[in-house]
């Protein structure tokens, strides 16, 4: 047995126990880079455990849901969920203590899912009940003052992020970062998912050929496929800029981005705004939404079931007090023209 | 071939499906679940469902995700999950009239048996609420039987034995059936809406509860199936409308014994409906290897580009609704144990007329 402790800015500590032999390797393959920012030796009083490997789920006195998928009792969780051609079993436990524990017995290809399908989500609620929201989207740094642009996938997040950090900007994160109260806002600089429209130069020179090789490979067979197996490949942060990831800075703009055919900055509501924040995250958060709402199904009071009411309100918290705030209708394919205006609203 | 279908439901609104097939039908009660609102002619269709190949207009709209195609009242997107896959676009979501099309491939039996079962579950179904929702009429996710005029309501996650009980209480206690999947409510009016109801005949008449047992019963299911079925006179009566006197949630568990909580909390009967509807709205009632969430996911990131749309409103509304339902009735929360057997059909019968 392995195991591995992680700290995110003394905010939540939690560890993950490897018992398989075969998931040892992927999990080195997979998810070293992922939190590889906040990794440390020993930690005390985890807020959340994860377990890794066959277990016996203890059902007894359950209500059952959904033709027996869910098992659900007082603080207590289980279920048997798959994606496409990857299934796991989830067993979460002791919700209402520290450290919460979780079981997780992924298959051969579920592997592959676990990570961002139930760590990096218990982490984002288990954070949100402390009062430190995650951001979907890029944030950079300058002069103690941060810039974030919330954003889904693919929408040129990691292009515009580049572009900042050649000007001399510093990296809070290019897929998250944590909201704290006061308008502060925390680093998570988590491995970038690179796929091949997201390639940038930067990342490109510091790859090897062998790296390259299997980019392609992986585009392959997305193609082959029919973009039903789409596999992204990790890279480390701490490799690719190791002097510019900044700690924690001061909110001054939020620009959600959009993607459409014309470069175009509008006028965003509050009201509107914390309700793409939300959005944003949402659609994130499958397969544990789906967890979330059969638990408040039976239990709507409890802290779980009041995430996502919680997380809306302490997203209304932050906007309240930031004055700059557009919505930027970015073009599919962004040029250098479309960068230097970006730079003028920053400015 | 093309085939056109024009449904009726209730004069509250008019619905058209178009597909193309070149196989013949079977198991056309499966194939198209709303078969019992089926009519030979209708004035103005506030759905269009059209299933088969066709292709988008997807010019000028909001890209999210590299998948969805958006534009004001316009989605479109091409997804796959487990062993399907498939393209679908919705066009005037904030006009009268909605139109879907819908072309999907699944691999297997499905493809052949009943392929255009998919459009109606994944996102059919969800459309036909909203535009109910238009009209001030919610589907909820219950089954329904009625007694004297009045109807008891019985809601509830799928695996709940809701069919068995209502099953149990047409064939021994002489309720009659409103639906055991879906009903339509307004105010405190209750209006049937049975889906696949030659089905559900064939069970009332043929087995002891809603699971068939063994092969012989499943063969003789699908050999039923294919025989014609008049919708309108059948062994089964369906009462159009009734009012509400009682509600009842059910809810599996572990345990061995029925329990029933008396008249439950307001709140908690109302966030129970509300979470039913909500996770029903994502199930595609497939067999296991097709189940796959869709709908939840399509409005997510419709609303990320529009925040307040009348998808969104309508569900407000719906919200609003449950409030004025609940509201002075008798609401029960019943435990049902993970075995149904008569004994338990028979226990909440005898709850049910002492307490209505």
């Amino acid at each position: 047995m392995v195991c591995f402790a992680y700290n995110i800015h003394d905010i939540i500590k939690f560890e993950i126990l490897i018992k398989d032999r075969f998931f040892l390797r992927s999990y080195f393959y997979r998810f070293q880079h992922e939190f590889e920012y906040f990794k440390t030796n020993h930690v005390d009083n985890p807020d959340f455990t994860v377990e890794v490997g066959p277990f016996k789920p203890d059902t007894r006195g359950c209500y059952s849901l959904e033709e027996d998928q869910f098992f659900i009792k007082e603080n207590y969780l289980y279920t048997r969920d798959s994606y496409k051609i990857a299934r796991w079993e989830v067993e979460i436990s002791d919700l209402d203590k520290a450290p919460v524990k979780v079981k997780v017995n992924p298959n051969f290809s579920g592997h592959l899912f676990f990570g961002p399908y139930i760590i990096d989500f218990l982490l984002r609620v288990k954070m949100n009940q402390k009062g430190y929201p995650f951001i979907h989207g890029s944030g950079v740094v300058k002069d103690g003052k941060a810039f974030i642009f919330p954003a889904r996938s693919s929408s040129g997040k990691t292009i515009t992020t580049m572009h900042f950090l050649d000007n001399g900007f510093n990296l809070l994160g290019d897929n998250f970062v944590i909201i704290a109260n006061k308008n502060k806002v925390y680093s998570f600089p988590s491995s970038m998912n690179v796929f091949n429209y997201n390639l940038a130069p930067k990342i490109k020179n510091t790859l090897s050929q062998q790296a390259l090789l299997i980019l392609k490979l992986k585009h392959l067979l997305y193609k082959a496929t029919c973009g039903y197996i789409k596999i992204f490949t990790p890279v480390s942060v701490k490799k690719l800029f190791p002097e510019q990831i900044c700690n924690s800075a001061t909110v001054e703009t939020i620009c959600l981005l959009q993607v459409s055919n014309k470069y175009k900055v509008d006028q965003i509501s509050k009201a509107d705004l914390v309700e793409s924040l939300l959005l944003n995250n949402q659609m994130d958060a499958y397969p544990f939404i789906n967890y979330i709402t059969e638990f408040a199904y039976v239990y709507p009071d409890h802290w779980l079931s009041c995430h996502w009411h919680n997380l809306r309100s302490n997203y209304q918290k932050l906007v309240e007090n930031i004055d700059k705030h557009f919505k930027v209708t970015l073009p599919r394919k962004i040029s250098s023209a479309v960068l230097a205006e970006l730079d003028k609203i920053i400015n | 071939m093309l085939k056109t279908h024009y449904y009726n439901i209730h004069d509250i609104i008019e619905m058209k499906i178009q597909r193309n097939r070149i196989l013949p039908d079977l198991f056309r009660d499966i194939n198209l679940r709303f078969s019992y609102f089926e009519t030979k002619k209708i004035e103005k269709p506030s759905l269009i469902i059209n299933i088969g190949r066709f292709l988008p207009e997807n010019n000028g709209s909001f890209l999210v995700d590299h998948q969805y195609h958006i534009d004001k009242g316009y989605f479109y997107c091409k997804d796959n999950d487990k062993t399907a896959r498939w393209k679908l676009e919705i066009c005037g979501i904030e006009e009268e009239t909605t139109i879907l099309n819908f072309n999907s491939f699944i691999l297997g039996l499905h493809q052949i048996v009943y392929p255009d079962i998919f459009a109606q579950n994944l996102i059919g179904r969800f459309l036909l609420q909203y535009k109910l929702a238009q009209k001030g009429f919610f589907m909820i996710h219950a089954g329904s039987v009625v007694k004297d005029d009045q109807a008891i309501v019985f809601a509830g996650r799928g695996g709940a034995n809701k069919t068995s009980l209502l099953m149990d209480l047409i064939k021994n206690h002489n309720f009659t059936f409103q639906g055991d999947d879906w009903i339509i409510f307004n105010k405190d009016n209750i209006y049937s809406f049975p889906t696949h109801f030659h089905e559900f005949n064939f069970k009332m008449n043929n087995l002891a509860d809603e699971k068939p047992r063994g092969n012989i019963d499943r063969l003789r299911l699908f050999y039923h199936l294919n025989k014609k079925f008049d919708y309108r006179n059948c062994t089964v009566n369906v009462q159009k409308h009734a009012k509400i006197k009682m509600l009842n949630i059910l809810i599996k568990t572990n345990n061995a014994k029925l329990k029933i909580n008396k008249d439950a909390d307001p709140s908690a009967i109302k966030n129970f409906l509300y979470y039913n509807n909500k996770i029903e709205e994502n199930e595609t009632s497939m067999s296991m290897s097709l189940k796959t969430k869709g709908i939840s996911k399509y409005l997510q990131a419709y609303s990320f580009i529009y925040p307040d749309n009348s998808l969104r409103r309508s569900d407000k509304k719906f919200n609003e609704a449950i409030d004025t339902l609940i509201e002075n009735r008798n609401c029960n929360i019943i435990e049902v144990p993970s075995r149904y057997s008569q004994g338990t059909g028979n226990e909440i019968f005898s709850f049910i007329t002492d307490n209505i």
